[in-house]
């Protein structure tokens, strides 16, 4: 890539985030990042511990989305890969003497490495097939981390690693803002340029897209290292801000999970992790007095979001009015 | 060295296993094979079908009673689920995604709403018999070996409505095309109405037969899910010979490698088979036996 | 009464229209037969009287019974039924089995069996394959499943959706011929054809229809002396 394409493409995202930006969403996630900005002092340990684990868990969904919204493949690998880059960050740190910091980069090429084997069938598959081999591969890993407990540790789990900045929470929050901003602006940058476009081409028809002369398996490849990169940075993440990684982790609850969060949230919109997000996760903490009546709340809104609203929150419109005259039209 | 005894006995439980697995498998295959739904609530059904045999045989203290109560009322817990979630989205691009996420968010809803309703405690469910029949140095348990009975026969009558009757045509024709079948004055609708009722009620027999043996709670059925899952792929989506070959193949594997191996390595192999089978024949075996 | 009647009717698919305003009156005892370009939504005209197509205006009757809109099947048992374009017979059905099912709203034996005879006797080969599936069978076999599977129920209304697309000369030939037999037993038909010159000596009356819109109709024989519609539609060869 030349200096002028690059210059391009930082034109093309900036034009395209003044644009977004005075949308309804622009608008709304502008004071959601203002709000995690002050964070820290409006909130107590506890609540900063809680806002801490969204924001990673809203780059796990991100990532997610990015792979299954934009590009179609459906996986189910990605909880998986998220522990994958958990558990890779904080054993290397521990055992190896890596320096935490750029374990959890390395978290993110393990999880990159892991992805390969399940890319050549995700590539050849298409529609729910994808859903079912990287169900598979996800099982694998599950069980992985149980059977090789000298490893890992087993089904208790790891833990007992360095902490990230000597264990200064306000620091550490700060950092994962920063890094949780950056790699969202990345795939932002990423969707809005050509990458993008190729992408919801190839998600329409990817014959389409490869007669016109797109290199399908090499995006595919791309989107789904770049996903899956970013999840194992979430997980190392997550990992280093709850001083524990353990099977449950990766367990399909928890891919299933993310996905709640990205259907409800909306699969167009990239945006749409962040609602997601904020709503199940955000729900969950809340009503956590309520117990598990909060899965069954999930369960349906799940259910009625996929029915009703197939472009999730951050896709539909939510004027009452025109809803109204949908309805009748119909 | 293993001893041969061993083998022979391991191949026998396996052999039983694998009529379980058939059991539950089938109702996945089929409805994938008519209507093009991956059923992830199908373990939810399961479990629903374990739950309502176990309140009716309380209440009854019938075992008939609980397994007929069981099929009625997941027969129509599929149909509800038909008219009322994968209906209204048929006619969409990514029905096969879609109707995958929301038999998932199904799958959460009613396991935790069995959850808040009736609390997560395991619920025993009495065995038919402890009877063990010893043939020939194996040992066979007589409650396993009446449950592979009633499957086998399940599966038989299921064959049967499938292969002979006008149900089972119609059935056949709405999996190959549906506009088709409309034209000849079958109704799709109602024929997958009743394929995933009766898909429903295979898993809500399988709930209520192995209850006995996995006891009753509310995430019972996502095990057994997962290993149906794997044995309908290995078997071809949508092929009920592939799948009753698959069950009985991978219930074998399974049950021997555990003579050398722990239950987690053996879930891997099965997974890892799977995987496999998807890369070289997306049909699976159905693929090679029905083409 | 009019057989089947469309009155200003508008039908497409998703936001797509198809067929503008189009109004087709089509009357008992005669072949009828639908040309007119590729794409020009004959079969569309087809489908949307089975039940196969919305119709978003307008109303279509079977013997001045409403049935715009109505579930095909309400439209099967008014003794209309339609051979699809292409025949999509039921390829892992064996032969029998697509004739069984096409009298599938039949459940008396012996008509039953008294309507295989009659198939298996216009079309010999199907008997001798009918164990087979039918997905085995050649192209022009198949089409004869589809022809046999759309006389199972003795339809008193034929649509026949381009029966003879395909299928190499003397299997045209066979087509055109059990058509004249149906029609010599007064079967009421319509009939889609892009074989102009070969519907043109079956039918008595023509519709020709051109984006969705009825250009023309009238009797066959008064169509010969209409040279625009001739050379538009028709090509001089065939006049
Ligand atoms: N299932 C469908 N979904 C969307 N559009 C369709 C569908 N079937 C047909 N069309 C469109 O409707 C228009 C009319 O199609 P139709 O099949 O009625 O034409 P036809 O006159 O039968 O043509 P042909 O001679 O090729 O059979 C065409 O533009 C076609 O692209
Ligand atoms: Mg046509």
């Amino acid at each position: 890539m030349t200096v002028e394409a690059v210059r391009l493409a930082v034109d093309r995202v900036r034009s395209r985030l003044r644009e977004d930006a005075r949308t309804r969403n622009g608008k709304l996630f502008a004071a959601i990042t203002a709000l995690a900005v002050f964070a820290p002092v409006m909130f107590s340990p506890y609540r900063l511990e809680i806002v801490m684990q969204l924001l990673i868990v809203i780059l796990a969904v991100a990532s997610w989305v990015f792979v299954a919204g934009y590009f179609g493949m459906f996986t189910f690998a990605h909880a998986a890969l998220y522990g994958v880059g958990g558990y890779a960050a904080v054993i290397l740190a521990a055992e190896m003497g890596v320096h935490p910091l750029a374990s959890i980069l390395l978290g993110g090429v393990v999880a990159g490495l892991f992805s390969l084997p399940i890319s050549y069938p995700v590539l050849r598959l298409s529609g729910a097939y994808v859903g079912m081999v990287t169900l598979a591969y996800a099982e694998i890993i599950y069980y992985g981390t149980i059977i090789l407990r000298d490893v890992t540790g087993g089904p208790t789990g790891y833990t007992g690693f360095p902490q990230l900045f000597g264990g200064d929470r306000v620091v550490m929050y700060y950092f994962v803002l920063a890094l949780v901003v950056a790699l969202m602006l990345a795939m932002y940058a990423l969707l809005v340029n050509r990458f993008g476009l190729v992408a919801r081409a190839i998600r329409e028809s990817s014959d389409a897209a490869q007669m016109l002369g797109n290199n399908v398996p090499r995006y595919k490849l791309t989107g789904f290292l770049v996903g899956s990169s970013i999840a194992g940075v979430a997980g190392a993440l997550q990992a280093y801000n709850i001083l524990i990684i353990s099977p449950p982790m990766l367990e399909i609850d928890q891919m299933i999970e993310f996905m709640a969060m990205g259907i409800i949230g909306g699969l167009r919109t990239f945006g749409g992790a962040v609602f997601g997000g904020i709503i199940v996760f955000g729900f969950s903490e809340v009503l956590r007095d309520i117990g598990e009546l909060r899965l069954v709340v999930w369960g349906a809104l799940l259910i009625v979001v996929t029915l009703y609203f197939p472009d999730g929150i951050a896709g539909s419109s939510f004027d009452v009015r025109k809803r109204f005259q949908e309805w009748f039209d119909r | 060295m293993v001893s041969l005894g061993l083998l022979a006995q391991q191949i026998v439980n396996g052999l039983f296993f694998g009529g379980q697995l058939a059991l539950i498998a089938i109702g996945l295959t089929l409805i994938w094979g008519v209507a093009r739904v991956l059923n992830f609530s199908h373990g939810a059904m399961f479990m629903v079908g374990g739950y309502v045999g176990f309140f009716a045989l309380g209440f009854t203290g019938s075992v008939a009673a609980a397994i007929l109560a069981s099929i009625v009322v997941v027969f129509a817990l599929g149909w509800v689920t038909e008219f009322a979630l994968l209906e209204p989205m048929r006619d969409r691009e990514e029905f096969d995604i879609a109707s995958m996420v929301v038999t998932l968010g199904l799958a959460i809803f009613l396991e935790n709403a069995i959850l808040v309703g009736v609390g997560s405690r395991r619920r025993a469910f009495p065995a038919l018999t402890e009877e063990v029949w010893r043939v020939a140095g194996l040992t066979i348990s007589v409650q396993r070996f009446v449950i592979f009975l009633i499957s086998v026969f399940a599966l038989a009558a299921l064959f049967l409505v499938i292969s002979r009757t006008k149900l089972g045509l119609a059935i056949r024709a709405v999996s190959q095309d549906d506009q088709t079948a409309l034209l000849m004055g079958v109704r799709p609708r109602r024929v997958y109405a009743i394929t995933l009722g009766c898909s429903a009620a295979l898993a809500g027999l399988a709930g209520v037969l192995l209850a006995p043996l996995f006891t009753v709670y509310p995430s019972v059925g996502w095990y057994p899910f997962l290993l149906a899952f794997v044995v309908v792929m290995v078997g071809g989506l949508g092929s009920v010979r592939g799948t009753l070959i698959a069950a009985m193949g991978l219930a074998i594997v399974r049950s021997v490698s555990t003579i050398w191996v722990a239950a987690e390595s053996a879930m891997v192999l099965l997974f890892a088979i799977m995987i496999a089978v998807l890369l070289i024949n997306p049909d699976g075996i159905g693929g090679w036996i029905d083409g | 009464m009019s057989l089947v009647e469309l009155d200003a009717v508008d039908a497409g698919y998703g936001e797509n229209q198809v067929l503008h305003d189009l109004t087709l009156s089509i009357q008992p005892g005669r072949v009828n037969c639908i040309i007119g370009p590729n794409g020009s939504g004959k079969s569309t005209t087809l489908k949307a009287v089975c039940g196969l197509v919305d119709v978003w205006d307008g109303t279509i009757r079977v013997r001045g019974d409403d049935v715009t809109n109505a579930h095909p099947r309400d439209v099967v048992e008014r003794g209309v039924v339609m051979l699809p374009q292409g025949g999509n017979v039921f390829p892992e059905m064996t032969v029998k089995e697509n004739l069984r099912i096409g009298a599938f709203l039949v459940d008396d034996r012996d008509v039953l069996e008294r309507r295989y005879r009659e198939v298996y006797e216009m079309f010999p080969v199907l008997e001798e394959k009918k164990r087979q599936r039918a997905g085995e069978l050649s192209g022009g076999q198949q089409m004869m499943v589809a022809f046999g599977r759309a006389l199972m129920p003795d339809p008193e209304i034929l649509l026949l959706d381009e029966p003879s697309a395909g299928l190499a000369p003397d299997l045209v030939d066979d087509v055109f011929d059990q058509v004249e037999r149906l029609k010599e037993r007064g079967r009421d038909m319509i009939i889609i054809e892009q074989n102009v010159r070969r519907v043109l000596d079956v039918a008595e009356y023509v519709y020709v229809l051109d984006q969705g819109e009825r250009m023309y109709e009238g009797e066959t024989e008064a169509l010969r002396d209409e040279d625009e519609i001739m050379r538009m539609y028709i090509g001089e060869r065939h006049g």
